[in-house]
């Protein structure tokens, strides 16, 4: 390894453990203003309950029943530490009388004492040692604090002064009477009979703060995938730009494209340089030329090996058509902050629109599940639909004018919905929202592949997917975190400002291609005809439908569910689903670049269709939480690895079929049929679990989604995949046009 | 006036340098910034949360004595606004407890019958949470139907009483201060955002000298490589770029070696004569 990796490592290092460091501290600080806070409110609680259960004895006693002939104790403060998980301990224990041997430490007889199940002998002791204290001061051991409260027996008492006033009329009384006669003080030892102990563990708030660890974990993903999403906008910053630019031209070289030009303008080193590799990609590019045309002018039988050898060079170095200037992603960071922007104010209301639709008024007769269900359900349709719909409004009214209207929609959309308390204004209004998110995801998307052009088509698809995933990550956490702070209306109003800003960075979005490309009617006759296509009917059927179904069934259904049946509460469910999201989102983006480099759109397919395949059959074979994690991650892996390739092979198929196919319209037909395939998935899931229990389930899918990839990989043997070169020269050829 | 011209432009790459550093070191601060400040909101959650349960706790239990006393009555067949020992019991409750806000008793239709107030003016309760409640189908357990929830500052339980047949007696609803919960929130995430401004006043020192140091660095590089290149003299040294997975070594080679297959070629044609 070379110096400066590992410095650039040891920076990386003391970075990460400045952080961690900073979370301890913060934890630490919490732990130290939180424990007394904590502590106040658990004295509370066991006073509370202290006096519940004490007016239940006191009203055993009123019945006439004594501390002795008290049954079922026991079961009733074990089924109080059932209910009540905050506390540790409970114990009756009968007032050492005076006189008795046991006085001076007024420990008294134990007469009932319940604990957790799981204690050590240890822990007893030390929980013994607190309820045989003397006194009523306040009982703080090592490990545990405890209320004590007194029982009062009234009927004894009254039953006492009785006979003390008894006794004074007849002094023919046994012994104390004797000893005593006229003394009040001694039936007073008696009024309270027993102590209540009700015990708390001290080291309450630290549980509490280790909880925190996973949440910090989750802090740290989410705050670093919204920095890296806001960032990737502002390295499009004027002092930037010309960094990012030069890198991506040295990396085109470096790859062998020889067919750019860096066309820098800042005097800086960087720039320099850029001038003077520009210099010479032209000398050489005029050098190919030079010979060219001399060899072309030779005659043929002369031409023969040479003309085939610099035919060779031309096409690894691209020396073909003249260079392009590397493009400043500009536009390509607006539209993917845009529609991250937009997808992150539908995320936000995901944790809690079911909960708020379910408690509107709506038509008496509907059941709160319909209530939330019928405006999901909507949405999601309306959406779907929308997607065949958007590729030729787009070609009608051009990128700025959908995008911003499109983007307008969902922000009224928001706005209506947080002032609305009609659910059936509601159910209207999500489904035309769903119908303008839908446009902007097919705009958008359509958009940033018109910018990438033939070379980096699956580089733009993992952008725009890890975009939304991105915003699938963020979303429902700080909308979470706003809707149980401050009311729903506050978490609407949130979403909606979200999507509002994003009518800014669309708004002027340039139509690249179109100035080049002529604009064709978008034919849908054509586009359905290339559907009847064998290949894209294989893909379609054994790919792209089990590969949706496995991540909606996996995610959807069978990791709730299987942490529902561990016995682990909802959140850890929803963790490792943030895994699955996390891991598309680490490396969609350069498996994308990988597919386009190779053009291995086929092998990127198979290999994530069998990924996701293996994550299943691990999460069967490992029966644990470690068996989640390793399922949702590597299915996370596993989809973006087919992801973006899957939707560039099917479209590729359906536009070389049909000359006349559209492209953004087939892209958007296979996105409905996307869609369905994930609906099945829970409907699938639902089936499997019933016939087959959870694991079963589990590795049904994954036999499903496995046998579909081998399927498909099979059948596609022989398919060549000629879109994405064709498109490239033909592009090419038009740019040489444009330029001459 | 030329080297005023050069003064002026050595000015005017200071400030971009500046600027371009000040830039690149927005990245891992932001980052920073953003980790720090989601886990201390985060963190203050948690312990409104853990102090919130407690209440939520607490007040739970009120519900369910103030439940018990009602079902014990109806048990003995008492309709419930014949039930003497109720209003005693909800006043008990109130006093026993100064952070019990309300308490209040809703019979089977969601009429309200009875409502105890700490001041005395009777907040208006949401009749359509009790018909919902009210709607739930009883459960056959010990455990009464119950919807809790938390807000501004207050903590509400509604439980579902059942009567001698087992079917909907009426409900309960209890309102506890939740202020202990918010004080936690707001408390500590007060002290835990001044600790993390004190530590990103401090990082952003340190961000910024180390970046201003790889960029110099760089800087530094890609003269170098400049200088290497123009002499057609590229050293290994140029492999171990600042910035490392952006390495200039390649592409220059990569230039070089073109040049020297278009020469081959050329060489071949000229052996040929073309």
């Amino acid at each position: 390894m070379s110096i400066a990796k590992v410095r650039f490592w040891l920076i990386g290092v003391f970075g990460t453990v400045l952080m961690v460091a900073g979370l301890v501290v913060l934890a630490g600080l919490a732990r130290e203003t939180g424990s007394k806070m904590v502590v106040n409110a658990l004295a509370g609680n066991s006073k509370a309950i202290g006096t519940a259960v004490r007016i239940q004895i006191e009203r055993a006693f009123e019945l006439g029943i004594s501390l002795d002939e008290l049954v079922g104790v026991d079961s009733v403060l074990e089924g109080e530490l059932q209910r009540h998980r905050e506390l540790s301990f409970f114990a009756l224990v009968q007032k050492g009388a005076a006189g008795e041997p046991n006085a001076a430490s007024d420990g008294g007889k134990v007469i009932a004492f319940v604990t957790r199940a799981k204690v050590t002998d240890a822990q007893r002791d030390e929980m013994k040692k607190l309820i045989i204290k003397p006194g009523d001061a306040e009982l703080v051991s090592e490990s545990y604090r405890a209320t004590k409260m007194d029982v009062t027996d009234a009927q004894a008492m009254a039953r006492q002064q009785a006979a003390a006033a008894t006794e004074v009329v007849v002094p023919a009384a046994p012994q104390e009477a004797a000893s005593s006669p006229v003394q009040p003080a001694a039936p007073q030892a008696s009024v309270s009979q027993a102590s209540l102990v009700i015990g708390y563990p001290v080291n309450y708030i630290d549980e509490q703060v280790n909880a925190v660890a996973t949440d910090l974990i989750v802090a740290v993903l989410i705050a670093l995938v919204l920095v890296t999403e806001f960032l990737r906008y502002a390295s499009q910053h004027s002092t930037l730009r010309e960094f990012f630019r030069f890198i991506e031209f040295t990396g085109q070289v470096k790859a062998n494209n020889f067919g750019v030009r860096a066309g820098a303008r800042s005097g800086d080193p960087m720039g320099a340089l850029s001038l003077t590799l520009d210099e010479r990609l032209n000398s050489i590019r005029q050098r190919y030329s030079g010979l060219l045309q001399r060899i072309e002018r030779a005659p043929a039988h002369l031409q023969l090996g040479v003309k085939a050898e610099l035919d060779k060079v031309a096409q690894v170095y691209r020396l073909r058509s003249d260079p392009t200037e590397v493009v400043s992603t500009a536009d390509v960071a607006r539209l993917r902050i845009g529609v991250f922007l937009v997808a992150m104010s539908e995320e936000i209301c995901r944790p809690f629109f079911a909960v708020f639709a379910s408690n509107l008024d709506g038509p008496v007769g509907l059941s709160p599940q319909l209530l939330a269900g019928i405006p999901l359900t909507t949405f999601l349709l309306v959406w779907a639909l929308a997607q065949p719909i958007g590729a030729s409004l787009l070609t009608r009214f051009g990128p700025n004018r959908c995008l911003t209207i499109a983007a307008t929609v969902v922000s009224a959309g928001m706005l209506i919905t947080a002032m609305t308390s009609n659910w059936t204004v509601l159910v209207a209004v999500r489904a035309l929202t769903g119908g303008a998110y839908g446009g902007m995801f097919i705009f958008t998307l359509a958009m940033m592949l018109r910018h990438a052009g033939a070379s980096g088509r699956a580089g733009a698809m993992a952008g725009f997917l890890s975009a939304v995933v991105a915003a699938g990550m963020c979303g429902p956490v700080i909308g979470g975190l706003i809707a149980g702070n401050f009311g729903f209306t506050a978490a609407f109003f949130t979403a909606a400002a979200c999507s509002i800003a994003s009518i800014g960075f669309v708004m002027g979005t340039a139509d690249v291609v179109a100035a080049k490309k002529q604009v064709k009617e978008v034919s849908f006759a054509a586009t359905l005809n290339s559907m009847r296509n064998a290949p894209l009917i294989f893909l379609m059927l054994f790919s792209t439908i089990p590969a949706k179904l496995v991540t909606t069934s996996v995610l959807l259904m069978l990791v709730p569910l299987t942490i529902l049946d561990m016995g682990e509460s909802p959140a850890v469910a929803g963790r490792l689903i943030l895994l699955y999201f996390f891991g598309v989102f680490l490396v969609s983006g350069y498996i994308g670049t990988l597919s386009d480099r190779w053009n291995a759109r086929k092998t990127f397919v198979t290999i994530g269709g069998l990924m996701s395949a293996l994550a299943c059959f691990i999460g069967y074979q490992l029966d644990s939480i470690w068996g989640l994690v390793v399922l949702c991650s590597l299915l996370g892996l596993g989809q973006a690895a087919l992801a973006s390739s899957q939707a560039l092979l099917a479209t590729g198929m359906m536009v070389t079929k049909d000359a006349k196919a559209d492209r953004e319209l087939a892209l958007g037909i296979y996105r409905l049929i996307d869609r369905f395939g994930g609906a099945m998935g829970p409907i699938m899931a639902a089936v499997l679990i019933k016939q087959f229990g959870l694991r079963g389930a589990l590795l049904g899918v994954g036999l499903i989604v496995g046998v579909g990839a081998v399927v498909a990989a099979v059948a596609l043997w022989t398919y060549k995949d000629k879109d994405s070169t064709e498109e490239q020269e033909s592009e090419e050829s038009c740019e040489t046009k444009v330029t001459a | 006036m030329k080297e005023k011209d050069n003064t002026l432009e050595v000015e005017h790459a200071k400030t971009h340098f500046l600027r371009r550093v000040s830039m690149l070191a927005l990245f891992p601060f932001a980052g920073f910034t953003a980790v720090l400040l989601f886990a201390a909101v985060l963190i203050s959650l948690r312990l409104e949360k853990s102090v919130g349960d407690l209440l939520e706790d607490r007040t739970a239990l009120i519900a369910q004595q103030l439940n018990n006393v009602v079902e014990g009555g109806l048990r003995f067949g008492v309709p419930l606004p014949d039930q003497a020992a109720v209003p005693g019991k909800m006043r008990s409750l109130i006093a026993n407890d100064e952070a019990l806000l309300t308490v209040a008793l809703f019979d089977e239709t969601g009429k309200r019958l009875l409502a105890e107030d700490r001041d005395g003016k009777i907040p208006d309760l949401d009749t359509r949470i009790v018909q919902r409640v009210l709607a739930q189908q009883p459960s056959k357990s010990a455990e009464r139907y119950t919807r809790t929830w938390r807000t501004d500052g207050e903590q509400h339980v509604v439980m579902q009483s059942r009567d001698a047949l087992g079917g909907t007696g009426g409900v309960v609803w209890a309102i506890y201060s939740a202020k202990p919960a918010h004080e936690a929130f707001s408390r500590t995430l007060d002290r835990l955002t001044g600790a993390a401004a004190a530590m990103l006043a401090v990082s952003v020192l340190l961000i910024f000298g180390v970046v201003t140091l790889i960029w110099r660095k760089w800087e530094q590089h890609v003269n170098h490589a400049h200088s290497r290149f123009r002499d057609d003299a590229l050293d290994a040294q140029l492999i171990d770029s600042p910035l490392p997975g952006v390495s200039l070594a390649h592409a220059l080679q990569h230039i070089g070696v073109a040049e020297g297959e278009l020469l081959a070629i050329e060489r071949k044609m000229m052996e040929k004569s073309i």
